[in-house]
C-alpha cells in the first residue's frame, strides 16, 4: 500500500466540511471528517492521522480543548495541527501559540488554494 | 378796599399775624422733610430688598447650574491667567477627578497625576496643544480617583492668548462619557459576533464557488460557469465587508492582532489584482499593474497589507466609470528606513472637494459615492488610515469630482513586532 496521507477533519459546519472534504480527497488524501471536539479526539486517539484541521468554536468541546486534552497523550503531542476557524481575535491566536498550533488560519481570508497549500506544507514538512 | 370783606394781606403781614405764618413756614418745611425722608427711606429699603432678591436668585441659579451639572455629569472649568482670582472648578469638576472641593484648584500642569496611567502621554501632549493653541479644542482621556475608580471624559474647551501668545484664559467643560463608552463597546461587541455568524455561512459559498469555478473542476456550461463566477465575486465582496466591520469593531475593542510575518508583497498584490479581475472586467475596467519581483520581503501583518490592497482597488473599481482604468503602481522608496510606496489611480467618480476632509471618517461616504455604490459601508478608508497609522506608514489622496482619485499610501517594509494591537 502506497502511503497516501490521512487527514482528520474536525468541523461542525456542513458546508466547509463538505468543501473540504471534496477539495482534499481531489488532492489524493485519504479524509475523515466529524463534527465535534469529543468526537475528533476520539477519532485522532484511534486513527493516529497525519493531520488534523480543526475548527475552533464547536458543540460539546472547542477546538481548543480537544489539542489540549490531545497534546497529553505521547502521540498526540508532536501531532500535526492547522486551526481553521473564522475566529481571529488576538486571544484565540495567542491561546493557540500556547498549544504548540504549528498553523492557523482564518476561513474567511483564505482560499481553497491557500488551504491546499498549507495542507501540503505541513504534511511533507 | 373794604375793611369787613376779610383778612386783608397788611393784616396777615401784621405782627399779630406773624406767629401764623411762622407755624405755616414750619409746618410746610417739616412735611416737605417728611415727604423727602419717606421716599429716600422708601427708595433705600425698595433697593436693599432688590438686593436681597438678587442674592436669592443668584443663590438659586447657582443651586441649580450645579445640580444640572450633577445630573449631566459635566464639571466646568477656568483658568485665568490675567485674574488668577476669577479661575473656577464647579463642584461636578472635582467629582468628576475624584477630588473633594475645595477653594483652591489644581494648576494647570498638575492635571496629569490624575489621569489613567495608560491616556497620560496622549493627555500631556493634547493638553499642552490646548494651552498654547488659540482656539476650540476637544480630547478624551481616563481619569483614575484616589480611591481608583476609572472615568472616561471628554473635555471641550476654548483657549484665548495673550499678545505675547501665552495663555490668557483657558476654559470649558469636562462631559463623563463612561455610560456612553459602555453603550458603544456593546455595540462593538455585537458587531464582532454578528460578523463572525456572518462569515461561516459566507466561506462556505466562497469555498464551494470557488471549486465549481476551478480549472480542474468538473467541465460548467459558459452560462453556468458565468454564474459560478459572479457568485464568487459576490461572496469576496461580502466577506470584504464583513472583514471592516469586523476590523472597525476590533480597532474600538482594542483587540485588532497584528501578527508579522515575512511575505513577498509583489505575490501577494498579484493575488489580489487577479482575485477582482471578474470585477473588473464586469465593468471594463482595465487594471494597469506596475510591481516588481525583486522588491524586499516584507515584515509586516500579511492579512492587514492585504484588506489594504484589496480596499483600496476594490475602491477604485467600484468607483471608475465602465470602460476606465485603474492604475496600481508600487514602488520601493529608501530614505531612513525602507517603505513600498502604493499609487492608485483612478479615472473615476471623484471627491467633491467639500467632502474631501471627511473621507477618512468612520461610516463616511461621499454623496457621489452613495449614488453609485449604494451598498459600501463607509469603513474602509477609515479601517486602513488607523491599521496604517499604528504601523508607522500613512494615507493621502488627491482628487477632483468628475475626474478620478488618486491615493497615495506608504507601507513600511518593516513592521516592529513590539506594535501595540489596534
Amino acid at each position: 500500500m502506497t502511503d497516501t496521507k490521512r487527514i482528520l477533519i474536525v468541523e461542525d459546519e456542513e458546508g466547509m466540511s463538505l468543501a473540504l472534504t471534496d477539495a482534499l480527497t481531489k488532492q489524493g488524501y485519504e479524509v475523515s471528517t466529524v463534527g465535534d471536539g469529543n468526537a475528533g479526539l476520539a477519532a485522532a486517539q484511534k486513527e493516529h492521522p497525519d493531520l488534523i484541521i480543526t475548527d475552533l468554536k464547536m458543540p460539546e468541546m472547542d477546538g481548543l480543548e480537544m489539542i489540549d486534552v490531545l497534546r497529553k497523550d505521547s502521540w498526540g503531542k508532536t501531532a500535526k495541527v492547522i486551526i481553521l476557524s473564522n475566529v481571529s481575535d488576538l486571544e484565540s491566536l495567542q491561546k493557540a501559540m500556547e498549544h504548540g498550533t504549528f498553523h492557523y488560519m482564518v476561513k474567511g481570508d483564505s482560499s481553497m488554494a491557500d488551504i491546499l497549500a498549507a495542507v501540503k506544507k505541513q504534511i511533507e514538512g | 378796599m373794604n375793611e369787613s370783606s376779610g383778612t386783608s394781606f397788611v393784616q396777615l403781614m401784621s405782627p399779630e399775624a406773624g406767629g401764623f405764618l411762622l407755624f405755616f413756614a414750619a409746618f410746610v418745611i417739616l412735611v416737605s422733610i417728611g415727604i423727602v425722608t419717606y421716599f429716600v427711606v422708601t427708595a433705600r429699603a425698595r433697593a436693599l430688598s432688590g438686593s436681597a432678591s438678587l442674592v436669592e436668585e443668584r443663590d438659586r441659579a447657582i443651586a441649580q447650574l450645579t445640580e444640572a451639572e450633577e445630573i449631566g455629569r459635566v464639571g466646568s472649568f477656568a483658568w485665568d491667567f490675567q485674574s488668577p482670582s476669577r479661575s473656577y472648578w464647579s463642584k461636578e469638576m472635582f467629582d468628576l477627578f475624584g477630588l473633594i472641593p475645595r477653594k483652591k484648584i489644581p494648576a494647570t500642569d498638575a492635571l496629569s497625576q490624575y489621569i489613567h496611567e495608560g491616556d497620560r502621554v496622549r493627555f500631556d501632549g493634547a493638553w499642552k496643544r490646548a494651552l498654547t493653541q488659540p482656539g476650540d479644542f476637544t480630547f478624551s482621556f481616563r481619569s483614575v480617583s484616589n480611591r481608583g475608580q476609572v472615568r472616561n471624559l471628554q473635555i471641550q474647551g476654548r483657549t484665548t492668548l495673550d499678545e505675547n501668545h501665552g495663555t490668557k484664559l483657558i476654559h470649558g467643560v469636562v462631559h463623563d462619557v463612561t455610560k456612553e463608552m459602555e453603550v458603544d463597546r456593546a455595540k462593538s461587541e455585537f458587531v464582532s459576533l454578528a460578523s463572525h455568524q456572518l462569515k461561516t455561512p459566507l466561506t462556505s459559498i466562497k469555498w464551494l464557488s470557488e471549486m465549481l469555478a476551478a480549472e480542474n473542476a468538473e467541465p460548467l456550461t459558459a452560462k453556468q460557469l458565468e454564474y459560478v463566477r459572479t457568485i464568487k465575486t459576490s461572496a469576496r465582496q461580502m466577506v470584504e465587508m464583513v472583514n471592516d466591520l469586523l476590523s472597525m469593531s476590533r480597532i474600538e475593542l482594542g483587540t485588532l492582532a497584528m501578527t508579522i510575518e515575512e511575505f513577498d508583497i509583489d505575490a501577494l498584490v498579484r493575488e489580489v489584482v487577479a482575485e477582482q479581475q471578474h470585477a473588473a472586467d464586469m465593468k471594463r475596467v482595465a487594471i494597469a499593474l506596475t510591481s516588481d519581483p525583486k522588491f524586499p520581503k516584507l515584515h509586516a501583518d500579511r492579512k492587514l497589507v492585504r484588506m489594504i490592497l484589496q480596499n483600496l482597488l476594490s475602491n477604485a473599481i467600484k468607483y471608475s466609470h465602465d470602460g476606465g482604468t485603474v492604475e496600481f503602481e508600487l514602488s520601493l522608496v529608501s530614505s531612513t528606513h525602507e517603505v513600498i510606496f502604493l499609487r492608485v489611480k483612478d479615472s473615476g467618480i471623484g471627491i467633491p472637494e467639500k467632502e474631501q476632509q471627511n473621507v477618512f471618517q468612520k461610516l463616511y461616504r461621499a454623496e457621489n459615492a452613495q449614488k453609485l455604490v449604494p451598498d459600501g459601508t463607509g469603513l474602509g478608508l477609515y479601517v486602513i488610515k488607523t491599521i496604517l497609522a499604528r504601523a508607522s506608514g500613512g494615507i493621502t489622496f488627491e482628487s477632483k469630482e468628475g475626474a478620478g482619485t488618486t491615493f497615495f499610501v506608504s507601507i513600511p517594509v518593516t513592521w516592529t513586532s513590539g506594535e501595540k494591537p489596534a
